[in-house]
């Protein structure tokens, strides 16, 4: 075996590029070659130096991104609802997370952008004493990434039902981890057309990426919405998916 | 059961590197359900809030190394895995700091699967070392090397590097990488430290 083909099997192994049976050769073989040990572990040690350097990046990324997050929690309070108030600061947060994921000005389709920009609900904070019970297991459900499941509850809760609006907002997020995007967009819309203020423009937002997460669709009038209204809580996201979708 | 964070596309992404990889992390990051229940279980054993934030990141980091390097063995349920590994870190460390008032038997520590990687031992005098040694690269030869590791194509190193072109750049992490065989062949101190774990 040539050097270079030495060096070739080295850089495989330490990519993990080998079948397991070539490992247990390549293993073998170095055993019995000391040159050839030397050299792996001579790039073994480079390569444990390329790990360094990237959890380094990493920790200081994810400083970062903790940083500016723990400012959005002690910005000045206003008199909001908790929806309103939370969906600023996903806001905030998903935007450092796009910025970490694809830099400034990247280059998305739709549906990488809807995917980068999801963020899931808080699950823990809507119970109430009259909840019916298809809500709390569904939304227990959900908590736990049983989809089917809060599918399954969540769907069960009729229109005529006090509790419809939240059913369908959280049956939405149900159908979009599930990767059912075009069910996930009904469901927004029922809630977004519903006006009702706790879930409104969470679900519009939500709107916009249940859209883009379809193939092929045309969502002028989602994400026109928003960015129509600079004083929306998704307003800056928006124009951020926009941007990205250029 | 099917969550996001439980798909095993995320492992596959992470294995996979580049974009798929900072996709993948951003998703682990944003679990916030995951982040609380760390931040509680340091909490609860002697910590502060911000010690269970650094615990998360440092559980993010170790799981990204393992699961790049091949040394995740598990079924795919990235979130117990995650768990069990800030558990771990955040034990050993009180025992090391003699700051033990755990709420759990101590003998289930052993029953933690998983392998501590070689980054999470060093201490902060040893990084520093590290750091300076690597920083004889300078910056463009340690993004080159740092991205081809994370599984770039050439074409995007190139890209995100601002080189002309994949020619380019795959004659750059040549030379970068020779540059670094040689601090390894010269400096011992590199390979000591980074072989301690």
């Amino acid at each position: 075996m040539s050097n270079q083909e030495k060096i070739d099997m080295i850089e495989r192994y330490l990519a993990n590029e080998m079948s397991d049976e070539e490992r247990r050769g390549f293993e073998a073989e170095v055993g019995q070659d000391g040159d050839l040990a030397a050299e792996l572990e001579r790039r073994q040690t480079a390569h444990k130096a390329l790990d360094f350097l990237i959890s380094e990046e990493l920790r200081n990324e994810l400083k970062a991104m903790e940083a500016k997050a723990g400012k959005v929690v002690t910005m000045k309070t206003r008199r909001t609802s908790y929806i309103y108030k939370m969906a600023i600061a996903a806001s905030f947060l998903i935007l450092i997370a796009a910025f970490f994921i694809f830099g400034p000005g990247g280059q998305m389709n739709g549906s990488q952008a809807a995917l980068a920009y999801y963020e899931s609900p808080d699950y823990s904070m809507r119970g109430s004493a009259n909840q019916v019970v298809e809500l709390t297991t569904g939304l227990t459900a959900l908590g736990n990434g049983d989809l089917e499941e809060a599918i399954s509850q969540l769907s069960s809760i009729t229109s005529d039902a006090e509790q419809y609006i939240s059913a369908s907002y959280y049956l939405a997020h149900a159908y979009f981890q599930n990767e059912q995007y075009g069910q996930a967009h009904e469901r927004f819309e029922i809630v977004a057309n519903s006006g009702d203020i706790r879930f409104l423009e969470s679900a519009e937002w939500n709107l916009v990426l249940s859209c883009l997460a379809r193939e092929n669709s045309n969502c002028e009038q989602e994400i026109e919405k928003i960015t129509s209204n600079p004083g929306h809580p998704y307003h800056q996201n928006t124009l951020m998916v926009v941007d990205e979708l250029k | 059961m099917k969550s996001i964070f439980n798909k095993t596309s995320l492992l596959e992404d992470l294995k996979a590197g580049g974009i798929k990889r900072q996709r993948a992390i951003a998703t682990i990051y944003n679990d916030s359900k995951l982040k609380n229940q760390i931040v509680a279980f340091v909490s609860k054993n002697s910590g502060s809030r911000d010690e269970g934030i650094d615990i998360f990141h440092e559980g993010i980091i170790a799981l990204d190394e393992n699961v790049r390097n091949n040394k995740y063995r598990g079924d795919g349920n990235l979130s117990g895995y995650l768990y069990s590994i800030c558990r771990y870190l955040w034990l050993n460390k009180i025992k090391r700091n003699k700051r033990m008032e755990y709420t759990e038997d101590e003998s289930r520590l052993d029953q933690v699967q998983y392998e501590n990687p070689e980054t999470l031992s060093l201490d902060d005098e040893k990084k520093e070392v590290i750091n300076d040694l690597l920083s004889r690269l300078g910056e463009k030869c340690k993004s080159i090397l740092q991205l081809w590791k994370l599984s770039y194509s050439m074409e995007e190193i190139a890209e995100k590097v601002g080189l002309d072109n994949a020619g380019i750049a795959r004659r750059q992490r040549y030379n970068c990488y020779q540059k670094l065989l040689k601090i390894v062949d010269q400096e011992s101190d590199l390979k000591n430290f980074l072989k301690t774990s």
